[in-house]
């Protein structure tokens, strides 16, 4: 009897701590599935909110960059037709005065003419400056090649530019995007990289459309956090954000610079 | 050659392989490698047990189950982050191993025995700090993601074999199915093996991975 008691007590222990190990790890299991869930979903927002957080940023360079240009315009203005005006208008007040001989007069009309001459020129050059009509005209293939010819001309550094795409059935809303972005890589290659040679190039690959641009600068170390934080990069990558591609972008110091971006 | 001695090569071969990096590696890798090999040094002891000594190996599986317990509870001490967390693991390796030498002090008896309440007790803890660790690190890299994952099976599924052979015992139906359990333990061991040699690899040939 004693025997079949001790044998029951630990058939029972047996079956208990079974029992105690099956509902210990449900419940390790449950609890863990129940955290990760709620953690899945914090990883998940502060993701959002990383997102949200770059595009202000991107949002606050567009703005920045728009009043530094309005700067610039004014200051254009201000300088190059301004104040030609100006003297444009004294002169014409001179004019008024009695008793001008005609030598006289004719000076003053011909510093009138040149200076109006010159202030046309200026305002011809500042809307050029704004937007090339060339690209307005005969489109974007036409406003990179002036582009390029433009910086040729300068004789202290050589562009080579390569095109595979039609860009004609492209909206046309997007073909500044592009030219912008490649002024401001040509601008920076120039001025902070002191490029000698250039090459842009682009290809329609699988209907992919990318445009790669290489120069033999001065580079810099593009994985530092530093100099991506440059407002012309800023800029760069909001446009090719509008322009629904990605980009990738390599520097080393001493290595000149690689940018390649596709678009749809 | 029984099963069990390619049970034993593996094992030495993975001893081995982690003592290679013993001492470039931190503190984390050296505490799973004693624990290697503590397991391997144990498991060889027990079976030789009887042949030596005469005695059952049921008195190393207390040694084998507390120095499992001891040095796991500090390996997942050092890789859990949250004071909370450390503060369980803490207070559970002082609290525990007293509650067991009280017991045996109180009844040496049941040292010569099985003692399932031992085995929940010191094997539930570690699979606690298992899953801790797979939650800490849900979305991110992970210290030695692939030996804890190998960890949490081996504890899971050996505990379960090891009372459900009880369960057997006690009716007498353990020789018509010892076989069958002991090559599933092997398998299970295989696999275990499987994960701490993935484990190595990613370690020995990884300097990112180092611990």
């Amino acid at each position: 009897m004693n025997a079949i008691n001790l044998e029951n007590n630990e058939i029972i222990q047996v079956v208990f701590f079974i029992l105690l190990a099956f509902i210990s790890m449900f419940l390790v299991l449950i609890l863990f599935f129940y955290f990760s869930r709620k953690k899945i979903v914090q990883i998940e927002v502060d993701k959002k909110n990383l997102e949200i957080d770059h595009q202000k940023e991107l949002l606050n360079s567009v703005l920045i960059t728009q009043e530094e240009e309005r700067k610039r315009i004014a200051q254009d203005l201000h300088d190059d037709i301004s104040s030609k005006l100006n003297v444009v208008s004294l002169n014409s007040h001179l004019l008024k005065t009695p008793n001008l001989n005609e030598t006289e007069q004719l000076e003053i009309t011909n510093n009138i003419i040149e200076l109006t001459q010159k202030a046309l020129e200026n305002s011809r050059r500042i809307a050029h400056d704004l937007l090339p009509p060339v690209l307005e005209k005969f489109g974007l293939h036409a406003g990179i090649e002036e582009l390029v010819e433009e910086f040729n001309s300068t004789k202290t550094v050589k562009v080579s530019y390569k095109n595979q795409i039609e860009f004609e059935s492209y909206p046309i809303e997007k073909h500044l995007h592009i030219f912008r972005i490649l002024q401001e890589l040509l601008n920076n290659s120039l001025r902070h990289g002191k490029a000698t040679e250039i090459s842009i190039q682009f290809t329609n690959f699988d209907n992919r459309k990318t445009c790669t641009y290489i120069d033999n600068g001065l580079g810099f170390d593009s994985s530092s956090e530093e100099n991506q934080k440059g407002l012309g990069m800023k800029n760069i990558e909001s446009r090719i954000n509008f322009l629904g591609g990605d980009f990738n972008f390599t520097s080393k110091p001493n290595k000149g610079v690689k940018m390649v971006f596709n678009f749809n | 050659m029984k099963p069990s001695y390619y049970l034993y090569i593996t094992s030495a071969i993975l001893c081995l392989l982690y003592l290679i990096g013993f001492f470039r590696n931190g503190k984390v890798y050296k505490i799973f490698t004693i624990y290697l090999v503590g397991v391997l040094v144990i498991d060889f002891i027990s079976s030789k047990l009887y042949s030596w000594f005469r005695i059952y190996n049921v008195f190393m599986q207390h040694f084998y189950e507390l120095f499992q317990f001891v040095i796991l509870s500090y390996f997942f001490s050092l890789l859990l982050k949250t004071r909370a967390q450390l503060f369980t693991v803490y207070i559970i390796l002082i609290v525990l191993p007293i509650f067991l030498l009280a017991r045996y002090l109180i009844d040496p008896n049941l040292f010569f025995e099985y003692n399932l309440l031992e085995t929940y007790l010191t094997t539930m803890p570690l699979i606690v700090y298992s899953s801790m660790h797979l939650y800490n690190n849900l979305g991110e890299k992970s210290d030695f993601y692939y030996g804890n994952l190998g960890l949490l099976f081996y504890l899971f599924t050996s505990t379960f074999i090891f009372l459900f052979y009880r369960l057997l015992s006690v009716f007498d139906l353990e020789e018509k199915i010892n076989d069958l359990m002991v090559n599933l333990n092997i398998t299970l061991q295989y696999i275990k093996f499987a994960f701490f040699f993935y484990q190595w690899k990613l370690i020995y040939f990884n300097k990112d991975e180092r611990n």
